[in-house]
């Protein structure tokens, strides 16, 4: 065989190689168990979730949290992302069943069968329980629908090739547990549901959890400042499990100072969970690595 | 109340004013200072509310005293030019076209001011007074303050 057309074999079964390898992978359909939802626990599961705090309007409050249609722009060192609209209309989820969001929240897979961006945060909630999705699902249904079409993500290359996100998958997507823990619900809710890990745990070069680094706090990609240490060696460490208990409920630390940013937002969500919940939560970040902050750059 | 009471917070007062104006000569470092003097008497303020500490009227009355006049001293602090310096974590959109954040501050001198005209005597009118004027400090720092660094 000549040298060329050995060369051409070689580059075709490489690519034929990356094509299967960064197919999105959704769930078996056969496997998806019919969950019949709960709609007072789906909102429970919306509100630990921060459903809204991305797919609102830009600083909506009140009943207007609750209109999903989308367009929030979240500038990133990939590209600038737009939420989508997910409120129950023709632009959004109207379609979906809860099979539909369960491979977008476990897989990053949309019901077209294509990958979703990691800006959606889908590396955390592919530890979702399935009956959460369900409750979810049947939650969503009941929001107001929000006539608006989905704003394209603004993307350079390559990170505008979706198929590429099947590799980051396979880098970085996994249910495994991150720390170790005694405390189920509340790792569930940090690790899973409530995704904290996607702002407080910094990221390498290609956008995965820098998991030797959980939670030690990472730059904010919106700016100025960082975003906090949750383990015992940074600021917490003086912290009880109700003064982070209390923090996620009214926002105030210890000395009374009060969240800033992003974070009011989260608070305004674990507000409406239940105190078991925020305990929960307390009771797992008092019990991971303590690391100490990142030296200052 | 009593006049030497009253004296007493006064005179608390103004100490912490002038100790709020002495963080230095720009007005980045003056309104860091400020800000500390606001949120150095929420501790006290706080801690009443939430029950970690029994209610006592006076010492309610002076921290709300302190941190009116520390809040007035921080408001005209944050001329145009002032955007970057000291580790400010104020951020650029106070100085953006429609920022409400002088109306705020306002509103967060409004509150004080309308708590210690109600000389709350027990918890239970003291809370709401309280809840609103954290309710400033949290709407406030949601849009303009950034993580510290």
């Amino acid at each position: 065989m000549r040298l060329r057309t050995k060369a051409l074999i070689a580059a075709s079964l490489t690519g034929l190689a990356a094509w299967f390898l960064s197919a999105p992978n959704p769930l078996d359909r056969n496997e998806w168990q019919g969950h019949a939802g709960n709609l007072a626990r789906g909102e429970q599961v919306f509100n630990i979730g921060g459903c809204a705090s991305c797919h609102m309007e830009k600083g909506a409050k009140g009943e207007a949290r609750l209109q999903l249609g989308g367009g929030q722009a979240f500038a990133t060192p990939f590209g600038t992302f737009y939420a989508p609209n997910i409120s129950p209309s023709e632009s959004g989820i109207a379609s979906w069943n809860a099979l539909d969001l369960a491979n977008a929240l476990l897989r990053g897979v949309s019901p077209k069968q294509t990958h979703y961006y990691p800006a959606f945060p889908y590396g955390s909630y592919t530890r979702l329980a399935e009956q959460d999705i369900a409750d979810l699902m049947l939650y969503l249904k009941t929001l107001p629908p929000v006539d608006q079409a989905n704003h394209p993500h603004d993307l350079p290359f390559p990170f505008n090739i979706r198929r590429s996100n099947g590799f980051w998958k396979l880098l970085f997507l996994s249910d495994a547990p991150i720390a170790e823990s005694t405390e189920p619900r509340g790792q569930y809710l940090v690790e899973g549901l409530g995704h904290c890990g996607e702002c407080h745990t910094p990221r390498n070069a290609l956008g995965g959890l820098d998991r030797s680094r959980w939670l030690a706090g990472a730059p904010n990609p919106e700016g100025k400042g960082r975003i906090p240490n949750l383990t015992p060696g940074g600021s917490l460490a003086n912290w009880s499990v109700e003064d982070i208990a209390y923090y996620l409920e009214s926002g105030f630390t210890p000395e009374f100072d009060t969240a800033g940013s992003t974070m009011v937002e989260v608070i305004e969500n674990l507000a409406q969970a239940s105190p078991e919940d925020r305990l929960a939560i307390a009771h797992y970040l008092k019990a991971i690595p303590a690391l100490a902050d990142a030296p200052k750059p | 109340m009593n006049i030497k009471k009253l004296a007493a917070i006064s005179a608390t007062a103004l100490a912490f004013a002038a100790s709020a104006t002495g963080g230095g000569h720009s007005p980045i470092e003056q309104r860091i200072a400020a800000m500390k003097a606001v949120g150095g008497q929420m501790r006290t303020l706080g801690g009443m509310a939430q029950g970690k500490v029994d209610y006592d009227d006076f010492a309610a009355l002076s921290a709300l005293e302190i941190m009116r006049d520390a809040a007035i001293t921080a408001r005209p602090l944050f001329p145009t030019g002032t955007e970057m310096g000291f580790d400010t974590r104020a951020k650029p959109e106070i100085w953006a076209e429609g920022s409400d954040f002088d109306a705020i501050m306002g509103q967060l001198i409004a509150n004080l001011d309308a708590a210690i005209a109600a000389e709350p005597a027990d918890l239970a009118s003291y809370r709401p007074l309280f809840g609103a004027i954290a309710g400033t400090c949290k709407s406030c720092h949601e849009k303009y303050r950034a993580p510290e660094n």
